[in-house]
């Protein structure tokens, strides 16, 4: 069981960056923002406010063409109040007005607003709603200070979002194109909705809108079609509610998931802190209780509480008979107003198709005795009837403060220079406190309001007080830190630095928080009538002393294609260097892989195959998942080649020369931006962005996984077995 | 009962649409905009100009704002202005600040001339027509289908009065939380310095300032006809 509930857990701690936005960090949605979380494979919960996020797919993820693919997924916040103060001192409640499947559920492709014009009309800058209800918020600037955008022809604004997921805005008379690290874009309307994904490649997806009864209609250029069909509840707060949702199935089938509500809609209690007294303390909303799939018998089951902590999801049952079980809590925090305490789960429960508890986690919230004066949650992950581990993950808990929300501990810091670090978690075998810990996390953040991760260090004290860390240098401006430097006292110098050359035209801002001083600053912004591609680099050097392996990197200016990757042999250029040349189609696809060896004289293999373990270990680093994968593929196809190199290297050596400095000579073109870019120091500075991209967004925003896949993905093997038809195509 | 959509100057909005759904009926008569006020914004002031030389002017706000914390904030001001210095021109000092997202009315007490107005930015939007309705055979209610209404009723001559309204409070005249608010005349509280008690019943000649705090949708209306039948 043990195992089981390692397995399962998967408590990723996920920092990740952003300024105050829309969202206060006491009362925010979604996944992406900041802070760190508790994640298994269909929920999270977020360990700073005790918001519980959870993601069902609706049918499966459809591949597109290059790099678009696109699905549908249902999310649920258990945040599902807005709070506000109102008239004559009241602090007045509303249903989260995201929501569009019952209390707390949305199905949403996404949706932009303009100044003004959000639901509760106070944002004051453009927001992006993405589906899993993150507020993203731009900014007219990428960094306080940079210069301001030359506006390309027809374009009014151009703005950037400022919480760390790099996303460039551009307004027009007609359209409002939102631009993704990747290429991605997609095309609002002006009325906020989306109307059309497309990728770099000219793939795309459109969705047209019906009104009265509402329904959405989405196209892809293979002719697929899907419908997402809402109904009418005559409920103010949520007039519409998605009905159905019919999808292209196999072979010219459809897949039905229907949604049913509790009928009557019913009245629940509006949250506690609703204070009117001359209010009626119930409201009518839709609840959610079950989406029946298009496999007959299969169904998830919710059941929602609808007093005390009302609207919030009690417990889930899968398909699988798996079921999760929920119970809350509130979260408190400084300030003694209506933002000071959050609804949060105090209690999360897995239980198996028989009815067997599988796992238990309990969330304890607040002031800790183990750190006078700081705030941090506990959670404590039982494994079988009492046996149990705490887990101690320490915040930034003053709204007052840069670094709101931030997984660790301000007060006390240890170390100095630029391994100064503040304690963020730790890990007791038993209740923390009573023992000795087993491990510590360090962190160090910096950027504009602290917020983004710079230094890293795990202390392993129950292995001889040994440590690990990472420090991160030489921030591109872009969301990539390209160097990582590794230590630690495992083995004697164990340092091992991996440089990244991300958009080596973006130059250098380099901003310490810790000192309020700007360091370096030679960034310089990419044109606004240039592509937006920000996953791009020329070279990638891994130094472990004393070797060293660097693979020199060609990607496509205008789509952000990888062409290919030079796997050098030497320190220098060398007809021993492996090539690896990508030719795609006209849709993006890639259609060939060849690997061409150049072989020097004496035979040897490629001495670069010695390093090859170095390439793999990025987690660091920010980078993008075609790319990553593109780097794991290459490591095993570095391994391989050298077999297939002996084979077909008579026929490889004919022009492998001419190949190798055929792409050799392309490099200084190939691997670099246009150079139209202006070149000066910002007078002043902001830093609003972070180490990660927080989600890949051609994932982010409309993937799912697939209906097959769910069942043996995100219940984790939990419940029964089922038998499912074929997956749709 | 005859409502009329009143002409909104300043340059944000004109508008004559007529009313003529959900129990109400009779004939839409012109508004007053020969002498409608005008409304400028600043920071921290509010000016209505365009008056009455000497005459008073009923101010009526609604502002949602972000400033002075992370969460929306909804404040509401409702004062009487008095021309002193008979310029035809009022100010009013907003606290803490004029909020971008806000919207405002300001009604000649003697001519019952109004206009509706925003800061530079804020897109003022009506409630659908639909959503507003006289109860039969009753002129002292007036319904809505919002959850929350400020409401500022006047009638020439006589004074202002405000209500706050919340689906299902005590003030709500239809009883119950079922997303209809209905305003009733003597729940309504006095403006300004007359302390006056509000009239028993809606009559021609009324207007009716509304804004949902929610979202700032507003509506303004005028009786022409007399609530109760007749003219």
């Amino acid at each position: 069981m043990a195992q089981r509930l390692y397995t399962a857990l998967l408590s990723l701690f996920l920092a990740v960056t952003a300024l105050f936005a829309q969202d206060d960090p006491n009362r925010v949605r979604g996944i992406s923002t900041v802070t760190s979380y508790d994640v298994s494979e269909l929920d999270s919960v977020n360990l700073f406010n005790g918001n519980l996020t959870l993601r069902i797919p609706i049918g499966q993820t459809y591949p597109v063409d290059g790099i678009l693919s696109y699905g549908l997924t249902l999310y649920f916040n258990s945040n599902v109040w807005d709070l506000e103060a109102g008239l004559e001192g009241s602090t007045v409640a509303e249903p989260d007005p995201y929501a569009n499947s019952g209390v707390g559920w949305r199905l949403s492709l996404g949706e932009l607003y303009a100044p003004m014009t959000a639901p509760d009309r106070t944002n004051s800058s453009w927001i992006l709603v993405e589906g899993d209800g993150t507020k993203r918020e731009f900014a007219d600037e990428l960094h306080f200070g940079d210069d301001p955008d030359v506006l390309p022809p027809g374009v009014s604004e151009v703005r950037y979002s400022t919480d760390g997921s790099y996303l460039r805005l551009k307004v027009t008379a007609s359209e409002r194109t939102v631009e993704s690290p990747s290429g991605l874009t997609r095309v609002f309307d002006l009325d906020g909705r989306l109307v059309r994904i497309e990728d770099p490649f000219g793939n795309w997806v459109s969705i047209s809108y019906q009104t009265n009864p509402l329904k959405w209609t989405l196209t892809d250029k293979h002719g697929r079609v899907h419908r997402v069909q809402f109904e009418a509840t005559g409920i103010l707060e949520m007039p519409w509610i998605v009905d159905f949702v019919d999808l292209q199935a196999f072979n010219g089938t459809r897949a039905i998931y229907d949604f049913q509500y509790q009928t009557p809609h019913p009245f629940i209690s509006y949250h506690p802190l609703h204070t009117d007294p001359n209010q009626d303390q119930v409201i009518q909303l839709p609840i959610l209780e079950r989406i029946a799939l298009p496999e007959p018998g299969l169904d998830y089951e919710m059941v929602h509480n609808t007093t005390g902590l009302s609207g919030t999801l009690a417990s889930l049952t899968l398909p699988t008979l798996g079921r999760y079980e929920y119970t809350y809590r509130f979260y408190d925090f400084t300030g003694g107003d209506i933002f000071s305490r959050s609804e949060g789960v105090a209690n999360r429960i897995r239980i198996d198709a028989d009815g067997t508890e599988i796992g238990r986690w309990t969330y304890t919230n607040g002031p800790i005795s183990l750190n006078p004066g700081t705030t941090a949650t506990i959670v404590s992950t039982f494994v079988g009837a009492s046996e149990f581990f705490d887990t101690v993950n320490y915040f930034v808990a003053d709204r007052f403060v840069f670094g709101h929300g931030l997984p660790f501990n301000p007060a006390d810091p240890e170390g100095t220079g630029e391994t100064i670090r503040y304690l963020s978690r730790e890990v007791w075998p038993g209740a923390a406190g009573n023992g000795t810990a087993l491990r510590r996390e360090l962190v160090r953040y910096t950027g504009g309001g602290g917020t983004r991760l710079e230094y890293r260090r795990t202390e392993y004290l129950d292995d001889g007080d040994t440590f690990a860390d990472v420090l991160l240098s030489n921030f591109d401006g872009l969301g990539h830190y390209r160097t990582s430097t590794t230590g630690g006292n495992f083995v004697a110098a164990n340092e091992r630095v991996t440089t990244v050359n991300y958009n080596p035209e973006a130059g250098i801002f380099d901003y310490d928080a810790n000192t309020d001083t700007m360091v370096e600053n030679t960034f310089e912004q990419i044109d606004a009538s240039e592509p937006w591609l920000l996953e791009t680099f020329t070279h990638r050097v891994v130094t472990e002393s004393p070797y060293s392996e660097r693979q020199d990197y060609c990607f496509d200016a205008a789509t952000g294609y990888l062409e290919g990757v030079r796997t050098r042999a030497g320190s220098g250029l060398s007809a021993s260097d492996l090539l690896v040349k990508h030719t795609k189609n006209g849709s993006g696809n890639t259609t060939e892989e060849p690997l061409l060896l150049c072989v020097d004289r004496d035979d040897r293999p490629a001495r670069g195959q010695g390093l090859t373990h170095l390439v793999v270990d990025d987690s660091k680093l920010r980078v993008a998942v075609r790319v990553l994968l593109a780097l794991l593929g290459l490591a095993r196809a570095l391994q391989a080649v050298v077999q297939v190199a002996q084979q077909l290297r008579d026929r490889l050596v004919a022009d492998g020369m001419t190949r190798c400095r055929q792409l050799s000579s392309q490099l200084p073109r190939a691997f670099a931006r246009p150079a139209q870019r202006r070149r000066r120091v910002a007078a002043a500075q902001r830093l609003d962005q972070g180490i990660e991209p927080l989600q890949d967004l051609r994932i982010d925003h409309l993937d799912s996984r697939p209906t097959a896949a769910l069942f043996s993905n995100p219940t984790g093997g939990q419940g029964r077995l089922i038998q499912l038809p074929d997956p749709l195509p | 009962v005859t409502i009329r959509i009143l002409l909104f100057a300043g340059g944000l909005l004109v508008s004559s649409m007529a009313i003529g759904q959900a129990r109400l009926s009779g004939t839409f008569a012109q508004a007053t905009a020969s002498a409608a006020p005008t409304l400028a914004f600043d920071t921290d002031t509010v000016t209505v100009e365009q008056i009455t030389p000497g005459g008073v002017i009923a101010l009526f706000g609604v502002m949602r704002s972000r400033l002075r914390h992370p969460y929306p904030e909804v404040l509401r001001v409702a004062e009487e202005l008095i021309d002193d210095d008979q310029d035809g021109v009022v100010s009013f000092d907003v606290e803490p600040h004029v909020a971008a997202a806000s919207v405002w009315a300001a009604i000649d007490v003697k001519t019952g001339a109004a206009v509706v107005g925003a800061p530079k930015g804020f897109e003022i939007r009506e409630i659908d027509s639909r959503e507003r309705r006289m109860p039969a055979a009753r002129g002292d209610q007036f319904e809505v289908d919002r959850r929350r209404l400020a409401l500022l009723w006047h009638r020439p001559g006589e004074g202002a009065w405000r209500l706050d309204l919340q689906d299902g409070a005590t003030d709500d005249a239809e009883p119950g939380s079922d997303g209809k608010i209905r305003a009733e005349a003597r729940a309504f509280r006095s403006v300004g310095r007359s302390a006056k008690p509000p009239p028993a019943a809606f009559r021609r000649g009324d207007v009716l300032f509304a804004v949902d705090p929610r979202n700032l949708d507003f509506l303004l209306v005028r009786f022409e006809d007399d609530p109760k039948g007749g003219r």
